[in-house]
């Protein structure tokens, strides 16, 4: 033992830049500017669909006779109050349905994501960390539904299964998170329980093969060898070591999941076989725009633009969040 | 490489009757079907169907079947009837499904009465299936006959009926997107944070997170509904012809189901098609690209001297390109599927509208052979591509 060791104070050990992961994190992605704005746009959005209940002015599926297609900005006749947005072809106040459409539209792409994610983590750890038969069970698995077209397929599953709500047996939790969730009584709620889990279904797969990428690599690096050596379990040396080490891609992953999400879904309603009338998303709404827009060109525009922007500003803080987390770029 | 294709078929052909059999049990679950329609007839009270009557249009949609000879039959068309060797017949007495459910009344002690369904009061035999339609299998190419959509059409009448329509429509939208993209990627990246590459960035990201069926509805807005009123020429804003002449202004009359007729209705599709997939493909070059260009072999070029249009065209996009034929094989299927949400948009007549028309009216074997032959031309996709790349990249051999 020829090397000496540098003798070290207290004091320098306590750097005075010890700040944790998040705070680099956060402050690389305080930089980004578009993707700080996309942040509270989508904050704003959130916070207005949370507060649908309260903020709209008109019960959600209140229709006014005579009031069809009453363009935005216009004070209704008998009423004196005032349709922010106009109404649609039943009369109902569009700006009440889009803060409504939003609150199940984002709900089905933030738990539809989380599921999704949770999902494609634990498989793919599992594979990764444990190699042998549990991963070629998962990457056959993986292999074999990447062998389907998934747009195919979703439009297939959700034909059937959304009008047949008897087959897929969901557990009433769900259902009832959902509606407390989504605002909607349980009858609607079980449908878009069911979407969830049809999109969720079919979306982990990026993230198991992304995540069993990185644990791959995690696995093979000195400290994990040096703790298995003091005798960690499997268990704490997955937790403690090779999620931490493994996840900042997956982060990047999530948030634009949250938005292929949100396109499929309203996709889905749009094309008639995701969330029906009466319950509102973005997507339905525009499949009445699209039918009606050559007499009211401004339809469309309504529950489109919502969608639109929040596509966009999750896109943005994806972005933002891809570069804050890439330790090579300077910012 | 004889033996990777050989063993890459024999894979194949198991992946295909695997998903073969999940689609099929994915359709065969789904109630609605056929049977929905009558049922209703006879709850509603009006002319009832007798017991034969139902037994008959269930015997036509093989509905009387078990699932697994409902599904050998419309896979492989097996069975067809009794075995026929040296004159004997074998296994006619084989039961192969039930015409009449048996139906078994319960009385419980509470005094309720409940009709279960329980055994067979009159079972299918192999016999029976003798005389009976049936198709070659869709593994041979035969996909049976539609059941609403076109009345006992073969299904491959009504997909070749489509077919022109989405092969123009992803052809050409591909083929401009692969074009325009290769450029734009190649440009951005010789040009890295230049004010083009800025722009294009933002261009892609933004087209490639758009829903494209707004985007869709955004350009009948502009294009159609607007330069219409504001007496601009117009683009006809769904279907591939027209269904009467119609005036444009600055090109005069159209007639209808001509040429320039189709080119119009053309048009808005092929756009939201080209713009969304640019973004992917320019992407893609872009990154590959920059990979490539920092790379000893682009340095040593310069320096020897080489005009940097020769750098980029033949040392340095050669070897981006590897990559890009993996993305090639993606093609393959998406050509056949079409988009089926730009065909809604644009109500264009293509195999992506069949598919969600044939869902919507409960066609469950048209949509079956759609899903059958997405599946099967994927999996040539990845083989193909495969194949390409011991083409292109000469280092990488397939064992």
């Amino acid at each position: 033992m020829a090397t000496t060791t540098p003798v070290v104070t207290v004091d320098e050990l306590r750097s005075p830049r010890a700040e944790g992961q998040w705070a680099i994190i956060f402050r690389r992605f305080r930089r980004h500017r578009l993707a700080m704005i996309s942040l509270a746009v989508l904050l704003i959005v959130f916070i207005a669909s949370v507060l649908a209940p309260w903020i709209a002015p008109f019960p959600r599926d209140q229709r006014q006779l005579g009031q069809t297609f009453v363009r935005p900005m216009t004070t209704n006749a008998q009423t004196g109050q005032l349709h922010l947005m106009g109404t649609d072809q039943l009369g109902r106040d569009y700006f009440t349905r889009v803060l409504y459409a939003g609150r199940v539209s984002l709900t089905v792409a933030v738990t539809t994501a989380t599921i999704a994610v949770a999902l494609g983590i634990i498989l793919g750890l599992l594979a990764g960390y444990f190699g042998g038969w549990v991963d070629i069970i998962i990457t056959r698995t993986l292999e074999f539904i990447s062998t389907f077209p998934t747009f195919v397929v979703l439009l297939i599953l959700s034909a059937i299964l959304i009008q047949n709500e008897a087959l897929l047996p969901i557990p009433d939790v769900a259902v009832r998170g959902v509606a407390s969730i989504t605002a909607l009584p349980e009858r609607e709620a079980r449908k878009v329980t069911l979407l969830v889990f049809v999109l969720a279904f079919l979306n982990w797969t990026p993230t198991a093969r992304l995540m069993r990428g990185m644990v791959l690599s995690v696995r093979e690096q000195l400290y994990i060898e040096s703790s298995r050596a003091l005798g960690a379990s499997s268990l704490r040396i997955i937790f403690k070591h090779v999620f931490p080490n493994a996840y900042p891609p997956i982060i990047v992953d999530y948030t634009l999941l949250i938005n292929t999400v949100l396109v499929l879904e309203s996709a889905l309603s749009f094309l008639g076989f995701g969330i029906q009338d009466p319950t509102p998303t973005w997507g339905n709404m525009l499949t009445v725009a699209h039918s009606n827009m050559f007499n009211h060109p401004w339809v469309p525009l309504v529950p489109g633009l919502p969608l639109l922007i929040c596509s966009l500003a999750i896109n943005f803080v994806g972005d933002g969040m891809r570069d804050a987390l890439d330790p090579r770029l300077k910012l | 490489m004889t033996t990777f294709l050989i063993r890459r078929i024999v894979q194949m052909i198991i992946v295909i009757i695997l998903s073969s059999i999940v689609a099929y049990g994915l359709l065969y679950l789904a109630p609605g079907g056929p049977m929905v329609e009558f049922q209703q007839r006879q709850m509603g009270g009006g002319r009832g169907l007798s017991q034969a009557d139902l037994a008959r249009i269930r015997a036509r949609f093989e509905l009387d079947l078990h699932p697994v000879t409902r599904f050998t039959r419309w896979f492989v068309g097996l069975p067809r009837g009794p075995i026929t060797i040296a004159g004997q017949t074998f296994l006619a007495d084989l039961q192969v499904g039930c015409a009449v459910p048996g139906q078994v009344r319960l009385r419980y002690p509470d005094g309720r009465v409940e009709i279960v369904e329980e055994g067979c009061d009159q079972p299918v035999t192999m016999a029976d299936l003798e005389g009976r339609r049936v198709s070659r299998g869709i593994l041979f190419g035969d996909f049976g006959r539609s059941q609403v959509i076109a009345r006992d059409q073969p299904i491959s009448t009504l997909i070749w009926s489509r077919l022109p329509y989405t092969l123009a429509l992803m052809g050409v939208s591909t083929f401009l997107a692969i074009l325009f993209g290769v450029l734009i990627g190649i440009y951005s990246a010789t040009r890295q944070y230049s004010r083009f590459d800025y722009i294009m960035t933002t261009v892609t990201f933004v087209g490639a997170s758009l829903p494209s069926f707004f985007f869709g509805i955004i350009l009948i807005l502009v294009f159609a509904i607007w330069a219409k009123e504001a007496g601009l020429p117009y683009l006809p804003p769904g279907n591939a012809t027209a269904n009467r002449n119609y005036v444009v202004p600055l090109l005069g009359t159209v007639t209808a189901g001509s040429p320039l007729d189709f080119l119009l209705h053309f048009i808005m599709p092929c756009a939201v098609l080209t713009f969304i997939n640019i973004a992917q493909w320019s992407r893609f070059v872009r990154a590959s690209m920059l990979e490539v260009l920092r790379q000893d072999y682009v340095r040593t070029a310069r320096a020897k001297g080489v005009r940097e249009q020769l750098v980029i065209v033949k040392h340095a996009l050669r070897n981006a390109l590897i990559p890009f034929v993996t993305l090639l094989a993606g093609i393959l299927p998406t050509l056949f599927a079409g988009a089926a949400i730009t065909e809604a948009v644009f109500n264009w007549p293509g195999l992506g509208q069949l598919l969600i028309d044939s869902l919507n009216r409960f066609d469950y074997v048209v949509a079956m052979a759609l899903l059958y032959i997405t599946i099967v031309l994927q999996l040539i996709g990845y083989l193909i591509s495969d194949i390409m790349y011991t083409v292109v990249d000469p280092r990488i051999r397939l064992t």
